[in-house]
């Protein structure tokens, strides 16, 4: 992860981002969306990403879906209706943040 | 998609392999091991697509080593610091007993201080009969959650919430035996005339918990549902 401080507060929503466009999606697969995504900057972390999606799963913000697949279980996770509301929030939270931090980092200085 | 990219694929004996190093790390809970075992398989096919010429021993230890943090063993304060066990399965687990205690704390919090403000208000009187009957419904909570106990313990597989129903759950049952006006009085809220927040705040939990051990069983017994349903 490029700054994993200044990224581990989003994580939630940039999971919530991906099942958002994606309709399921399965851990591996969301490593991988986030690492092309930014074109390797971003690489979330396997010890990160997990808990992360157990914890959105208790919140009842995913749901899981186990598909056997290759010989083995694959588990989807996607969003359920609290959760696409949910999405909407937590999105509109960090644009929110996006934007103010572009204010503070380069302000537009202007004389009125 | 992945999947239209991964070409090399990993045979059942290899799968095997990966299992057996996750039993091995004290990955053993089937809620966690299948999706972990999903995550390192397909990372090695990746790595065995990308590069040809490595082999699946060298990839099975590069995608091993991505997991060694999450794999360490640790405790939490919250589930006893004498359990030690991977990190993530520690992590899993203080998120279940995370939500639990806050829905208790809350609930039982909330009907705590109505009971306390309606017993103060003189609104609220408790006879000695009914501290009889809380008695006797505690001594059937605690042994129909050491039943439950037993019931998970005869159960082929484990997951983070029988591990959870192990040190958490099947502790706390013996309180009901402990705390109970009709064996010991200990936490009796009346207890020398006078009405304890704290021992009326203990006696409302205890008799709120069946609910959340409960749910640790049933969501037990669910993952093997889950487990079956394979298309």
């Amino acid at each position: 992860m490029g700054n994993s401080k200044l990224y581990k507060g989003s994580l939630n929503t940039i999971i919530l981002k991906l099942l958002e466009k994606n309709d399921k999606m399965y851990g591996y697969e969301i490593t991988q969306r986030v690492k092309e995504l930014t074109k390797g900057e971003l690489e979330i972390t396997e010890g990160a990403l997990y808990p992360a999606l157990h914890k959105l799963e208790s919140e009842g913000l995913l749901d899981v879906e186990v598909v056997k697949v290759d010989n083995r279980m694959r588990k989807y996770y996607k969003l359920t209706q609290k959760g696409t509301t949910e999405t909407a929030n937590r999105l509109a939270e960090l644009e929110a943040f996006i934007r103010n931090m572009e204010h503070l980092v380069n302000p537009k200085w202007s004389i009125d | 998609m992945i999947n239209k990219i991964v070409e090399m694929k990993l045979t059942q004996e290899q799968i095997q392999e990966i299992e057996y190093a996750l039993n091995k790390r004290g990955i053993d809970y089937i809620d966690l091991k299948y999706e972990l075992l999903d995550h390192i398989a397909t990372d090695i096919e990746q790595l065995m697509t990308e590069d040809k010429t490595i082999s699946f021993e060298e990839a099975f230890n590069q995608a091993f080593y991505k997991w060694k943090d999450a794999l360490r063993n640790s405790s939490s304060l919250l589930l006893g610091l004498a359990y030690s066990r991977p990190k993530i399965v520690v992590q899993a687990c203080v998120n279940i007993l995370k939500r639990g205690s806050f829905m208790l704390t809350l609930y039982g919090g909330a009907i705590t201080l109505v009971l306390y403000l309606l017993i103060k208000l003189g609104l609220l009187h408790f006879s000695e009969f009914f501290f009889n009957v809380v008695g006797i419904l505690q001594f059937i909570i605690g042994g129909g959650l050491l039943l439950l106990f037993f019931h998970i313990k005869s159960s082929s597989y484990k997951t983070s919430y029988s591990f959870i129903y192990n040190i958490n759950v099947a502790p706390f049952s013996i309180y009901y035996f402990i705390f109970n006006y009709n064996i010991t009085m200990i936490g009796y809220p009346f207890e020398g005339g006078f009405l304890s927040l704290i021992s009326l705040f203990v006696q409302v939990e205890m008799l709120l918990y069946p609910l959340f051990a409960y749910r640790v069983f049933k969501n037990h017994f669910k993952l093997r549902e889950r487990k079956v349903f394979v298309s």
